[in-house]
């Protein structure tokens, strides 16, 4: 069956590309053997489930009239007119994929992004990209000399998980229900809790930050905008229907992104103050990011905490290079760790 | 996607490739397709059997390989270039270049927009505005985007082929020292840029991360980059290359942390007791104590006695 609509289709495809005026539905009907031998009700029916699939594909076909070619976008006209009357045509402006002048750097950073897009999937998928950009430019994507020749210094844009073809079908998931504004049902891998759980997520945004893809949304179990990380999201299936939420008009994508991981409203936020060792104040100020705030000579810094986990595991990583001078207890705490630390390491 | 429409969407693409390859090897067509010689010869078998009606002689496809392996198509003129990209084959592509894009001005941020903004005159006008609505709900944020200006010395420094001297922090000595470096080439690696180059200092390869440069400046030294140079391994499994003078380190996490390293650590492993041991080959262990005191009593160091020593170093040193 499946084999019989593919050469259906594409027969009609290969007529109607190869002439440029229309081509009528009565010469379609005589010209394609399964129109041919059906009967006139069911031709009629396969022939407009055809043409929903070409147009489903991507394929503009338009109808026009075999008389002087003027388009008809009235249904209504259209079946006013005989078989012979109505014709069909695929523009090829409208089909081809036009030449494209990308450089030779811009040509490496595809080729990268198709090993990383095309690779891992898996038969027609797989070699759908490559073709199409093989016919742009020769040796595209394969191993061929001239690419390696023609290579810009860069590599490494996928990322280095190894279940990276299981998130990029996830992230393909995601990404439309985002784009058609459907809420999500997830089974969700809570890591703090060690706990799987289903959610119910309206998806606002896909970032990525430090290499990892993160889904931010709205949670109606949390009943607040979270982060989820898409590396542990399990399974997610649309549940809505489309436009079935709004993204609110205050929403700031780029502010979740930015964040810290002691930004994070856990807790009462508190300043921490930090005393900086002058030498490598400029590494503690990549660390801190933009939200910290530096005394004139540089060597303190005020930095928003609220999720003091996190913060924590920074100054102990950092102790040598910064100095928490408050809050005291704060300092304590973590004076107290480090000396248990220290304990360990010096004897035993 | 149904079964038929991604067999349509294959033949259209591989008719199109075919009229571009005439005359080619099969093999090397088969290669850049990423299918077997064996597949591709079913595909053409396939093809030859389809055409556009009323099927007259020069109305079927005709897709051979001659006794030389090289390909040939006739009759199927109107598929000579391939389909338009759809949004969904715009946006795989966007997603993938994403981690280059990040949100700081960087060459590579420059490029990524300039291919994007090439692509998507592969669109449909209609489709555009589908592709817009996508673009807009993804965001992507390379680590520490103070690298921004180091990444724009370099990339210049590259492009003009002359050597860079640097005040670089290694990661793996905790020193902070001059070099002078010859930029070959750049690795984006869990969002974070490496520079892989020439270093004077040490007289070898090594890969310097973009992060840890202090300053930099653009000498007037030339040099060129090895004809034999390839980036392309180094995107390939682990960034650092093992040179065989690294010592086995041995780390163990309690249980109360061991689940996070074991989801980012593949080289963890699971113990009896629900605590995790990871063993790795490391050369310089500033990085490693630094990683492992983030965890405080809920890790240490087993192995080798450097790195232990390398902790100490730092715990003393918080009290200067």
């Amino acid at each position: 069956m499946a084999q019989r609509k593919t050469e259906r289709l594409l027969s009609l495809i290969a007529l109607l590309l190869k002439r440029s005026r229309p081509v009528s539905k009565a010469e379609i009907r005589q010209g394609i053997p399964d129109y041919r031998m059906a009967s006139a009700a069911t031709f009629d029916r396969t022939f407009e489930r055809d043409k929903r699939e070409l147009r489903e594909m991507g394929i503009v076909l338009h109808v026009r009239s075999v008389a002087d070619g003027r388009e008809i976008t009235d249904p209504r006209e259209a079946a006013r007119h005989r078989a012979e009357e109505i014709g069909y045509t695929i523009d090829r402006d409208e089909y081809y994929l036009p030449q494209i002048d990308f450089t030779p750097e811009e040509w490496a950073v595809l080729s990268l992004a198709y090993s990383g897009a095309g690779r891992q999937g898996k038969g027609a998928e797989t070699s759908g990209l490559a073709a199409k950009m093989g016919c742009l430019r020769p040796g595209w994507g394969g191993a061929g000399a001239g690419e390696k020749a023609l290579a810009p210094p860069l590599a490494g844009l996928a990322g280095s998980r190894p279940d990276a073809g299981g998130e990029r079908r996830l992230l393909g998931i995601l990404q439309e229900a985002i784009g058609r504004g459907r809420r999500l049902a997830l089974d969700y891998y809570a890591i703090e809790r060690n706990q799987r759980s289903k959610r119910t997520v309206d998806p606002y945004l896909l970032a990525m930050s430090s290499g990892m893809w993160y889904l931010i949304g709205y949670c109606h179990l949390r009943k607040a905008v979270r982060t989820f990380k898409v590396s542990r999201i399990r399974s997610a299936r649309p549940s809505g229907t489309d436009n079935s939420f709004a993204v609110p008009g205050g929403f700031d994508g780029a502010s979740y992104l930015e964040r810290k991981a002691w930004e994070f409203p856990v807790h009462e936020p508190v300043e921490a103050v930090v005393s900086v060792n002058p030498e490598e104040a400029w590494l503690v100020r990549q660390h801190l990011g933009g939200r910290a705030s530096w005394s004139p000579d540089g060597r303190r810094a005020s930095v928003p905490v609220s999720n003091r986990e996190p913060f924590l595991r920074w100054a102990c990583a950092n102790c040598d290079r910064a100095k928490i001078e408050s809050p005291k207890e704060l300092a304590g705490e973590i004076g107290a760790l480090l000396d248990k630390v220290e304990r360990r390491y010096r004897h035993g | 996607m149904a079964k038929a429409e991604r067999d349509i969407r294959h033949l259209l693409n591989l008719l199109a490739l075919l009229n571009q390859r005439k005359g080619d090897r099969i093999d090397r067509v088969a290669d850049e397709l990423g299918v077997s010689r064996k597949q591709l010869m079913a595909d053409l078998d396939r093809i030859s059997l389809c055409g556009a009606p009323p099927y007259g002689p020069n109305d079927l496809f005709m897709a051979v390989v001659d006794e030389e392996g090289r390909l040939d198509i006739s009759y199927a003129d109107q598929f000579r270039a391939p389909m338009h990209l759809t949004p969904q084959e715009a946006m795989a592509l966007r997603t993938a270049v994403m981690p280059l894009l990040g949100r700081t001005d960087q060459p590579f941020s420059r490029l990524a927009k300039g291919l994007l903004d090439k692509l998507e005159l592969a669109l449909l006008p209609q489709d555009r505005q589908a592709l817009d609505r996508l673009q807009r709900s993804m965001l992507a944020e390379a680590k520490g985007s103070d690298a921004a200006p180091a990444l724009e010395a370099l990339h210049a420094a590259r492009t003009r082929q002359r050597s860079v001297e640097m005040a670089y922090y290694s990661g793996s000595t905790g020193q902070l020292k001059r070099r002078t470096v010859d930029p070959y080439g750049f690795v984006l690696f869990g969002g974070s840029w490496y520079l892989v180059g020439w270093c004077h200092l040490a007289r070898e390869r090594r890969i310097f991360k973009v992060g840890r440069i202090k300053d930099i400046s653009i000498t007037e030294r030339n040099y060129r980059v090895p004809t034999d140079f390839d980036i392309s391994p180094y995107a390939r499994g682990s960034l650092f290359k093992p040179s065989g003078r690294e010592a086995l380190v041995r780390v163990r996490f309690s249980p109360k942390v061991a689940r996070w390293v074991l989801e980012s650590n593949s080289q963890a492993k699971r113990q009896r007791d629900g605590s995790a041991l990871l063993e790795l080959r490391a050369s310089g262990f500033a990085w490693l104590a630094r990683w492992v005191l983030q965890f405080g009593t809920e890790a240490e160091i087993l192995e080798p006695p450097e790195a232990r020593a390398e902790v100490l170093r730092i715990l003393t040193k918080r009290k200067a």
